[in-house]
């Protein structure tokens, strides 16, 4: 990083960080989701957040920390006496040094943030493969949500999944998804980075398989269409990508023959196809190669195209 | 307190102190048991469990299959802690009354419950007498459930265990009307921001009625007749009767200061108090103290035999109903007689396997540490403990699946859920050893089925799209996906490291029949190590070519 990168890097990160601080709560929120409207035209004024922030070299709540700075800051997306639903990645009964769940570290950071930002309430919820308590108390992430204040919510009931139809899908017409998701405020994603034996890769996108009912529905009706159709009702406000550990081959539950790559990598983004498509090289891959990117781009969910982004590197 | 050798404890205004205590420990320990079997959080969790293994009926099933296993392991596994404290328990019973029946026995409490009202209903009214013992029926019952389990019947002999016919009534018939009270609540709770409905559990109407049907029975006795199915049909309250007789420490009525005016006939629930005799049947008395708190005289009293009566004033001499010990050994004698007949009949056992249902084709899968199936329908008595536990609910009782001897004893029901790789819960619960308690990474072994894949069926060969739900959730990688020619990753398949947990079965998403499915094992096997190499020939989709470039760790270049 020259000194022109940095001095600017600067210049947004105090921007953000001054303008959160003079409007706070939604104000900032409208101005941040003003900023963003334009994404993809290149064009980068002094005034403008970046598109997508990637922020490597060091723990998940220091890259948090850092990557969040940059988009304004948590009052960028969370208002006073809002409500938030976060959804990691909570699928399996596994300990946090398989990675086969979103670190919890960054869990808690995250709810830490949004109740600093004035949030009434944090909820925390995963509708997970293996059985829910097992996956929310060996994850760690049930511990460390309710440590940080939020209220851990059980996935297991079906009657707060609620059936909406995803406008302009073409597999995934019709879901049951959880009323959180339908109802809080403010949605953030946080999924983990990973290799997956049927999409190939699971990021932000994938990640909102769980907040849906019917699981099977995805991978009986053309899994890849379907997890691009998954965005077309309520797209997340914010997707952090979890790249601090990676599991590059095993995936998603992981095995004791996993290949893993220690990153201390983050990606944040109020794309989130934007987030899959540098999620998807930092895994080693174009976008391109998962289906799934390309079909949501050609749905107008995003930007798949990484040269057409304002994107702000940070390593701390 | 103590005057000679009569342990003396002064009756006070809300009742005899030891009434008191035993009120207060029975409450509670039901309460704590419901609150388990409920699901009331993993606070209970603890105590639970040392209330379940601590439950007499289970763990001398438990102590008599280690002991038959003969292995020297199983005989080290004899001096566990809760086989201590089983036996502990019955020695204890044997020495100061039948505490278990009083206090321990959440069937017992709810019968107490279930007569106390009967006895506020009918107030004043002489309901409850004295009645005649009767051995004959407890020694045969007894025998009846020796022989259930030589026979391998064990879930027959489960249907007169108090704790098995408690545990599956709240399991599969409480926790049911729970769960729907909690459906009417929850629109309520929900407008606080509150997210605890829970669904129903897999609801079994047969298991219900099955677990529903003997306590009502035994409740509704109970109302009219207190202790009845303790005194008649229970083999724990049998044996704890016998033992009661020899006692030291138990209830004592003395005959010389007792005025036969009956005010200890109208409490006692075990009908073993007679006044005009002035005789107490021990046999029967389960220790519940309540006539200690209603005695005028003090001749009920809580001790050892007083040394200034002569050993037989007890049993009176107007008439003699109590069962001398001579004619009581004769019967006990006649029916040890009878059980070995029972156990060392081929003939019966034929009979027995004629009448009985045999299990399904494929059998099902049983749960882990079950060993044979065999071997689990002879010790399992189907008390509902692991299905209530089991944390992803894959355990349900069977109706049919093992034949009648196996009727609701749990298996995997893989349409619920699958078997969780990183639990032990069930194994580590098990009240009557019918699972093998080990360590999580041996259980990780067990196979307790084995998966065949029917790539016909596939979604990726019948639809031509990308999958790989099996793979995602196999727990081993037996199944896993590896590339193709049309670039949609395909499941491969490998036996010897399958398990069996049902996560490919339970997951596969294919209509209308799944890919690939489960079939249990009659006998529980043991698989290979998940392999080290399983990705280490770029076998998957994404299997990544480490040392591209675009790798964000290698260089201080970000990936894009």
């Amino acid at each position: 990083m020259d000194r022109r990168d940095f001095l600017r890097n600067a210049a947004r990160l105090g921007l953000g960080a001054g303008a959160a601080y003079l409007f706070g709560g939604s104000a900032v929120r409208l101005f941040a989701q003003s900023a963003t409207a334009g994404s993809g035209t290149g064009s980068g004024s002094a005034t403008r957040l970046p598109d997508l922030v990637a922020v490597k070299g060091g723990e998940a709540e220091a890259l948090f920390n850092a990557g969040i700075a940059a988009l304004g800051g948590m009052g960028a997306f969370v208002g006073k006496g809002q409500t938030v639903v976060i959804k990691p990645n909570i699928g399996w009964a596994q300990a946090p040094e398989t990675a086969a769940n979103t670190n919890p570290k960054l869990v808690k950071r995250i709810i830490e943030h949004c109740l600093n930002a004035g949030a009434k309430k944090v909820y925390v919820f995963d509708n997970s493969c293996d059985s829910w308590t097992l996956s929310y108390r060996n994850s760690l992430i049930e511990k460390y949500a309710k440590e940080a204040g939020a209220e851990v919510v059980p996935p297991d009931s079906s009657g707060y999944y609620q059936e909406v139809s995803f406008p302009g899908a073409v597999s995934l017409r019709k879901a049951r998804v959880h009323e959180l998701v339908l109802e809080s405020d403010v949605f953030i994603n946080v999924p983990v980075l990973k290799n997956h034996s049927g999409a190939g890769m699971t990021a932000a996108m994938k990640n909102l398989m769980g907040m849906v009912w019917d699981r099977q529905f995805f991978h009986r009706y053309n899994l890849d269409q379907c997890i691009a159709d998954a965005c077309l009702y309520r797209k997340p406000d914010l997707n952090v990508i979890d790249a601090y550990k990676v599991m590059k081959s095993g995936g998603p539950r992981g095995y004791s023959s996993s290949v893993y790559e220690l990153a201390k990598f983050q990606i944040l983004s109020t794309d989130i196809v934007a987030a899959d498509a540098a999620a998807s090289r930092t895994l080693g891959f174009e976008p391109s190669r998962f289906r799934h990117i390309g079909l949501a781009a050609d749905k107008k969910s995003g930007q798949a195209d990484l040269s057409k982004l304002d994107i702000l590197r940070l390593t701390i | 307190m103590r005057s000679g050798s009569t342990l003396r404890v002064r009756a006070t205004k809300g009742g005899h102190l030891l009434l008191r205590i035993r009120i207060v420990l029975s409450g509670m320990i039901l309460i704590a048991l419901v609150a388990g079997f409920l699901g009331a959080g993993r606070i209970f969790d603890g105590l639970f469990a040392t209330l379940s293994s601590v439950q007499l009926f289970p763990g001398i099933v438990r102590i008599l299959g280690t002991a038959i296993s003969g292995a020297l392991g199983g005989i080290a596994a004899l001096f566990g802690i809760s086989t201590a404290a089983t036996l502990l328990l019955i020695i204890l019973s044997g020495l100061f009354g039948r505490l278990y029946c009083s206090s321990l026995c959440p069937l017992g409490t709810m019968q107490d419950i279930a007569s106390h009202r009967g006895h506020r209903k009918r107030q004043g009214k002489r309901s409850l007498a004295w009645r005649p013992g009767r051995w004959l029926p407890r020694v045969a019952v007894l025998v009846l459930v020796i022989a259930a389990f030589i026979l391998g019947a064990s879930s027959f002999a489960g249907f007169l265990d108090p704790y098995s016919l408690s545990g599956r009534f709240l399991q599969y018939a409480v926790l049911p009307l729970v769960d729907f009270a909690g459906h009417l609540l929850a629109p309520l709770v929900r407008r606080f921001g509150l997210y605890w409905l829970r669904d129903f559990a897999t609801f079994s109407p047969w298991a219900s009625l099955a677990a529903v049907l003997p306590v009502a029975a035994i409740l509704v006795a109970a109302f009219f007749r207190g202790r009845l199915f303790c005194n008649t049909l229970c083999p724990v309250g049998t044996v704890l009767g016998f033992l009661n007789r020899f006692g030291p420490l138990r209830v004592r009525l003395d005959s010389s200061t007792c005025t036969s005016c009956g005010a200890c006939v109208r409490v006692c629930k075990s009908e073993c108090l007679d006044t005009p005799t002035r005789t107490l049947d021990a046999s029967r008395c389960v220790s519940c103290f309540s006539c200690l708190s209603v005695c005028p005289t003090g001749a009920l009293r809580y001790g050892l035999k007083h040394p200034a009566v002569p050993p037989r004033s007890e049993s009176g001499s107007l008439r003699s109903p109590d069962p001398d010990r001579r004619s009581f050994l004769k019967k006990m004698g006649s029916g040890s007689v009878l059980s070995v007949m029972a156990l060392s009949a081929p003939p019966i056992t034929g009979a027995a396997e004629l009448l009985s249902l045999k299990p399904l084709r494929p059998v099902p899968a049983a749960p882990p540490g079950a060993r044979s199936l065999v071997r689990f329908q002879s010790a399992c008595t189907a008390c509902g403990l692991c299905v209530s536990k089991c944390p992803s609910g894959v355990l349900q009782p069977s109706i049919v699946r093992y034949g009648t001897r196996g009727f609701l004893m749990p298996y995997l029901d893989y349409g619920v859920s699958y078997c969780q790789y990183e639990c032990t819960l069930c194994t580590d619960l098990c009240p009557t050893g019918a699972l093998k308690k080990m360590p999580l990474e041996e259980k990780k072994l067990v196979q307790m089925g084995t998966a065949s894949l029917v790539k016909e069926k596939c979604i990726v060969f019948t639809h031509k799209t990308a999958c790989g739900a099996c793979a995602e959730h196999c727990p081993t990688g037996s199944v896993r996906m590896v590339p193709s020619a049309t670039g949609i990753p395909e499941p491969v398949f490998d036996e010897l490291i399958c398990i069996g947990c049902g996560a490919c079965h339970h997951i596969c998403p294919a209509l209308p029949e799944k890919s690939i499915t489960v079939a249990g094992k009659s006998e529980q096997g043991r698989a290979l190590h998940p392999r080290k190499d399983l990705f280490d020939l770029g076998e998957g989709p994404a299997a990544p070519q480490i040392g591209e470039d675009k790798s964000p760790g290698s260089a201080d270049d970000f990936p894009f």
